[in-house]
């Protein structure tokens, strides 16, 4: 039992890397130095995936969620949780539908079999923006507010090569495609972002506060 | 030397008298001449001076107006469509007509890259000076295409998943003269040269007779005030110098025959 127990540790250290999340690597602003949130960080490869059903609502004038990442192949419905009716569409080259003025929920979900990122917009509100990331690939992640992202990849095997990285971020100067970086095992991905857009004026706040009461 | 001496004292100091008075009549009157040309002069200055800010302003004006016209069609969302289709005829024919909505004289589509979509312009100049689509967006440019100058202005066409740029030129025509001279009080003639010519073709004027718009053809330096036969005049540079699309310049003239009416006047 002893001897059986001293073989299985050291196979389960050597084996252990190759599932954890093994490449951590932290997104930072190329201007400012500082860190980046929400950028999506996949690795530069095809993966089998299994595709999902998901969902992007309209509540408040807004889509939610602003970003979504699916596996290629999958469907994504737009319910409609608003007083006002929508009109969404994207033109994007992955996926160009166009769901026209409707409340509640659209007849069927739309498919995405296009790997690629499709911007969604409402007619009627021109304000209203979200992304859907369509992958190939498993090794993706969202960095977190510190810009650290995880991803669940093996760099025991190619120990020392670099690592091709696509990495998006609504901010990008041009978001409707990722750009290439390439890392080693650990380290920092700078990208260069647009400045925030302004916030909400005073007046839009006055706004608000009479459409609550 | 008879005649003097048959004149006598008296005779020669009337004489000498009426040499001075004529002497000094005729300073005098030289030196009001000079007084009053240099009062036209400054008058005139004065006046070209409020035309310059004057057409700078209708300029932009003008400018504000065809981008608020561009602005409200790139966001037609039946243009956004008919530009996302990327189906050539659909895209020309929808270009035609939007660009017609702006009133535009001419409308280029390029994609991000600045790789032609769809143009208005004849086939032998859709490619254009390269300078035309290196435009910043929202920024104005001047060109001189096909014997005609242009207000040439960018706007991006954007929409979910969709990047494109509309160029669109506006002629400066005879319309935009006319308004310059009513309220600058001057006449306005806008000349153009091609890169690389030494004289310019006037491509539009106000009421301003052939044989002083040739007197136009030649080079002057922007606020040079000219005293060029009849009229006083001003050049406003509209681009810059040695351009790719050319220069285009407003010249204001103002009549000297009506600036000295109002001494006439008054």
């Amino acid at each position: 039992m002893k001897r059986r127990f001293l073989v299985v540790v050291p196979v389960l250290c050597w084996a252990l890397p190759m599932y954890a999340p093994a490449l951590t690597l932290t997104v930072t602003d190329q201007a400012t130095g500082a860190p980046v949130a929400e950028a999506v960080v996949a690795l530069d490869r095809v993966d089998p995936v299994t595709p999902v059903t998901a969902e992007i609502y309209q509540q408040d004038r807004a889509f939610h969620p602003k970003v979504l990442i699916l596996p290629l192949g999958s469907e994504v419905e737009f319910p409609n949780r608003d007083n006002t009716q929508h009109h969404v569409y994207s033109f994007s080259p992955a996926k160009t539908f166009n769901i026209e003025l409707y409340a509640g929920r659209p007849e069927r979900p739309v498919r995405f079999d296009q790997p690629g990122i499709v911007e969604l917009g409402c007619n009627i509100h021109d304000h209203m923006q979200a992304f859907i990331l369509v992958t190939q690939t498993n090794a993706i992640g969202q960095s977190g507010p510190d810009g650290r992202v995880e991803l669940p990849v093996d760099t025991a095997t190619n120990a020392g090569a670099p690592i091709r990285l696509r990495v998006w971020h609504p901010r990008l100067p041009d978001n409707t495609q990722p750009v290439s970086r390439q890392v080693n095992a650990t380290g920092t991905v700078a990208i260069d972002l647009q400045p925030e857009p302004e916030q909400e004026t005073s007046m839009d706040l006055l706004q608000q506060r009479f459409q609550e009461l | 030397m008879g005649a003097v001496e048959r004149l006598g004292f008296r005779g020669r100091l009337i004489a000498a008298m009426v040499t001075l008075v004529a002497l000094v009549s005729l300073v005098i009157g030289a030196l009001f001449m000079v007084y009053l040309f240099e009062d036209e002069k400054s008058r005139a200055t004065e006046q070209l001076s409020i035309g310059e800010r004057l057409t700078r302003e209708i300029l932009e004006r003008r400018t504000d107006l065809n981008l608020s016209r561009l602005s409200v069609v790139v966001q037609d969302f039946g243009f956004r469509s008919a530009v996302a289709s990327r189906d050539p005829a659909t895209l020309a024919s929808a270009l035609d007509n939007h660009s017609r909505r702006a009133g535009a004289d001419f409308a280029v589509l390029t994609d991000n890259s600045g790789n032609l979509l769809a143009s208005t312009l004849s086939p032998s100049i859709a490619g254009g000076p390269t300078a035309l689509f290196d435009a910043r967006p929202g920024a104005r440019s001047f060109a001189y295409l096909q014997g005609q100058g242009y207000e040439v202005l960018q706007i991006p066409v954007e929409g979910p998943g969709l990047r494109a740029r509309l160029i669109a030129g506006f002629a400066l025509d005879q319309s935009l003269a006319t308004v310059i001279a009513r309220l600058s009080g001057t006449e306005a003639v806008f000349r153009a040269r091609a890169p690389g010519d030494t004289s310019f073709e006037v491509v539009t004027a106000t009421s301003v007779r052939d044989r002083d718009l040739v007197k136009l053809r030649e080079p002057n330096q922007d606020g040079e005030l000219m005293d060029a036969g009849r009229y006083f005049r001003r050049s406003i540079q509209l681009t810059e110098p040695g351009s790719q699309t050319g220069d285009i310049d407003v010249v204001l003239m103002l009549s000297r025959a009506a600036s000295l009416a109002n001494y006439y006047a008054r």
